[in-house]
C-alpha cells in the first residue's frame, strides 16, 4: 500500500488552564514516516499534546503543522488523521465492518471502494472473518485490531495512538506491540504514540520524546535516550539507574564532574575493575539470582559517600564468583559509562 | 410467610386497589356507579366511544400530549447535550433548575402559567397548555436521557470526529444510537405526564376540555360508569406504554454497559 506520509511539527505549543499550564512551549519536529512516542508520567502533558494535534483541544499559544500546513484553526474532522483511543472507542451499535467503513463513508467513498478498502484494512490487522460481529462479541485484542483498522482504513498520513495498549493484559500487549510495529513497517505512516510505559516507548519508537510537568525533557533515539539521558528525571524515568551527587562522585573518583549529578546504570558496574576504572568499595547487600544475571546492592563505605546504596546487575559468570552478601567488594565502572546529568 | 413478603403483598395490593375496583365497575350495566356491579355488560364502553364530547376531549388530549412530548423530548435532549459540555459548577446549578418543575407542586406551576397566560392574553389556548405540559415533562426527559448520556463514552464522539464527521453528524452517528432507547422511553413518559395532567388544564382550559378535565367535570355533575370504562381502557394503554418505556430504559443500560 503506497501512501503519502506527512511530517508534522509543534511550534512553541502551550496550553494553559487558568494559572496551571498543561503544556509549556512544546517545540518538536517529526519526520514523515517516523514513529515518535510521547512518553511521560500522568500529568506530563503528553495527552494534552495529542489532543491539540487531533483538534480536541485548542492550544493557548503556538501552532501545530501537519504536512507544513497550520492546523490550529481546523476542526478534528478536517485534519485527516487516524486515531486509536485508549479504550478503543468502537461504535457499539455498529458491526466491525461498519466501524471500519465509517471513515470511508464520511469521505463519501463509493460502495465498491469501501468494501475493498475495509477488506484490505481487516486483512492488515488479521481480522478478515469478523466483519459481521458487533464489538461486544470481540475479545480485547480483537477490539484493538478493529480500532487500528478503523484508524488506518482511510490511509491518513498521520496516525495517533493514545495509551492504546494499556487496556490489554500483558501477553496481548506484547503481541499488539509487535503488530503495531509490523503495521507501521507496512504502511510507513507517521505515528505519534502516547504512553507512560517506557518499555513500549523504547521497543516501538524511532524516537522518544520524554515530557514532564508539561515540558519536553529530551527527544532522541531509544538507545541514545537510555545511554545518554540529559537530566536526572530522564535517567530516573527511563530504565533504572544510580544517581550520585557531585560531591560524592568527585570524592569517589577524584575527577571533576561537569554537572550536579552522575548516573551509572546498574548493568555498567562489574566486579573486575580495570586500570582507569572508577573504583567503588562497599558491602554487598541483597543478592538476587535471576538466571542469566545477578542483581544486588552495594552499600558504599567510607567518607562522604558512606551509606549510599548502588544497584548493580552483572551477567552471571561461572568463573568469576560473585561475593556473598555481607562481604566487602570492590566494583568498577568505566569512565565512559558515567553520564553527567543536569537538574 | 415472612414479614417482608406480607408487607410487599400489602404494598402491591394498596397500589393496585383502585384498579381492582375500577376494572370490574367498568363492565357494569347499572345506571349508576357502584361496587360491586349488579348487572354486567359493555354499555358504558359503548357510551364512551359513541359520545362526541368524550371523543373530542380524548383526541384533544392525545394531540396535546403528542406535541408536548415531542417538544419536551427535543428540548430535554438538547439540554442534556448542553449540560454535558458545561463546566461542573454550571452543570450542577442548571441541572437543578431543569429538575425544579418536577419538585414544585403542580398547583403552583398552574397558577404561575395562568397568571403569565393572562398577561399575554393566552388563556384558553391549546398552545399554552401544550407548552406548559412540555415544561412539566422536561425534568423527566432531562433525568432519563441525562442518566443514559452520562454513561456514553465521550471518546465515541471524538472518534467519529477524527473519522471525518462534523459535530452534528458525529453526535448522530456515535452518541445518539446508544441513548436512543432512553430518548424514546423519555418521550413515552413525557406523553403520559401531559395526557393525564389535570391541574394546569383546569386553570387554562375553560371551553375546550381535555380528557382529565372532562372526567373531572363529569364527576362533579353526574356519577355514571362511563368514567370507569374510560379509566379501565386507559389503565391498559398506559400500562402497555409504560412497560415499553421501562424495557427501553433497561435496554439502554444494558447497551451502555
Amino acid at each position: 500500500m503506497l501512501q503519502h506520509n506527512a511530517p508534522l511539527s509543534f511550534q512553541a505549543v502551550t496550553k494553559r488552564y487558568g494559572d496551571a499550564s498543561a503544556l509549556e512551549g512544546l517545540t518538536l519536529d517529526v519526520k514523515a514516516g517516523e514513529f515518535l512516542t510521547l512518553l511521560g508520567p500522568s500529568g506530563s502533558g503528553k495527552t494534552t499534546a495529542l489532543n491539540i494535534l487531533a483538534g480536541f483541544t485548542q492550544a493557548s499559544e503556538g501552532e501545530v503543522y501537519i504536512d507544513d500546513r497550520p492546523v490550529g484553526a481546523l476542526p478534528p474532522e478536517r485534519r485527516n488523521v487516524g486515531m486509536v483511543f485508549q479504550n478503543f472507542a468502537l461504535f457499539p451499535h455498529m458491526s466491525v465492518f461498519d466501524n471500519v467503513a465509517f471513515p470511508l463513508r464520511m469521505r463519501k467513498a463509493t460502495r465498491a471502494l469501501t468494501r475493498e478498502k475495509v477488506g484490505a484494512a481487516l486483512e492488515t490487522v488479521h481480522l478478515s472473518g469478523m466483519a459481521d460481529r458487533k464489538p461486544a462479541a470481540l475479545s480485547g485484542g480483537q477490539r484493538q485490531r478493529v480500532a487500528l483498522a478503523r484508524a488506518i482504513v482511510a490511509a491518513p498520513p498521520v496516525l495517533l495512538m493514545d495509551e492504546c495498549l494499556s487496556a490489554l493484559d500483558l501477553k496481548l500487549r506484547e503481541e499488539m506491540r509487535d503488530e503495531i510495529r509490523r503495521i507501521h513497517g507496512t504502511l510507513g505512516t507517521t505515528v505519534i504514540f502516547v504512553t507512560h510505559d517506557q518499555s513500549e516507548a523504547l521497543s516501538l519508537s524511532d524516537r522518544v520524546a520524554l515530557l514532564n510537568d508539561g515540558r519536553l525533557c529530551q527527544v532522541d533515539h531509544p538507545q541514545a535516550i537510555y545511554d545518554r539521558p540529559a537530566t536526572r528525571f530522564v535517567a530516573d524515568f527511563i530504565g533504572r539507574t544510580n544517581i550520585i551527587a557531585r560531591e560524592a562522585f568527585e570524592h569517589l573518583s577524584g575527577q571533576p564532574l561537569g554537572g550536579p549529578y552522575a548516573s551509572i546504570r546498574p548493568e555498567r558496574l562489574h566486579f573486575t575493575p580495570q586500570p582507569g576504572d572508577i573504583r567503588l568499595t562497599g558491602t554487598i547487600e541483597d543478592l538476587t539470582f535471576l538466571g542469566a544475571s545477578i542483581e544486588g546492592r552495594l552499600r558504599l563505605s567510607g567518607g562522604q559517600t558512606g551509606g549510599q546504596v548502588l544497584r548493580f546487575a552483572v551477567p552471571r559468570s561461572i568463573n568469576a564468583a560473585c561475593p556473598d552478601p555481607g562481604q566487602e567488594a570492590v566494583m568498577g565502572c568505566a569512565p565512559a559509562d558515567i553520564v553527567t546529568l543536569n537538574d | 410467610m415472612r414479614l417482608s413478603t406480607i408487607l410487599f403483598a400489602m404494598g402491591v395490593l394498596l397500589l393496585f386497589f383502585p384498579i381492582l375496583v375500577v376494572v370490574p365497575m367498568s363492565f357494569s350495566a347499572d345506571r349508576f356507579l357502584g361496587f360491586p356491579p349488579r348487572t354486567w355488560g359493555l354499555t358504558w364502553y359503548r357510551a364512551y366511544f359513541s359520545d362526541p364530547v368524550w371523543m373530542a376531549a380524548t383526541f384533544r388530549s392525545l394531540r396535546i400530549a403528542l406535541f408536548a412530548s415531542t417538544i419536551a423530548t427535543l428540548a430535554g435532549l438538547l439540554s442534556v447535550i448542553g449540560l454535558g459540555r458545561m463546566g461542573p459548577r454550571w452543570r450542577a446549578g442548571l441541572t437543578g433548575l431543569f429538575i425544579a418543575p418536577a419538585i414544585v407542586p403542580n398547583v403552583i406551576i398552574a397558577l404561575g402559567v395562568f397568571i403569565l397566560a393572562l398577561t399575554f392574553g393566552a388563556t384558553d389556548s391549546v398552545v399554552t397548555l401544550t407548552l406548559a405540559h412540555a415544561a412539566l415533562a422536561l425534568p423527566f426527559v432531562v433525568m432519563i436521557v441525562g442518566a443514559a448520556y452520562r454513561q456514553v463514552d465521550p471518546n465515541l464522539e471524538r472518534a467519529a470526529r477524527v473519522c471525518g464527521a462534523g459535530p452534528v453528524r458525529a453526535f448522530m452517528a456515535a452518541t445518539l444510537p446508544p441513548i436512543l432507547p432512553a430518548v424514546v422511553a423519555a418521550a413515552i413518559f413525557a406523553f403520559f405526564i401531559s395526557f393525564d395532567e389535570l391541574v394546569v388544564a383546569l386553570f387554562l382550559m375553560g371551553g375546550a376540555e381535555t380528557l382529565p378535565v372532562r372526567i373531572w367535570n363529569d364527576l362533579r355533575f353526574e356519577i355514571n360508569p362511563t368514567i370507569a370504562a374510560i379509566s379501565a381502557f386507559f389503565v391498559v394503554i398506559t400500562t402497555i406504554a409504560m412497560a415499553i418505556a421501562e424495557l427501553l430504559r433497561l435496554r439502554t443500560q444494558k447497551r451502555l454497559r
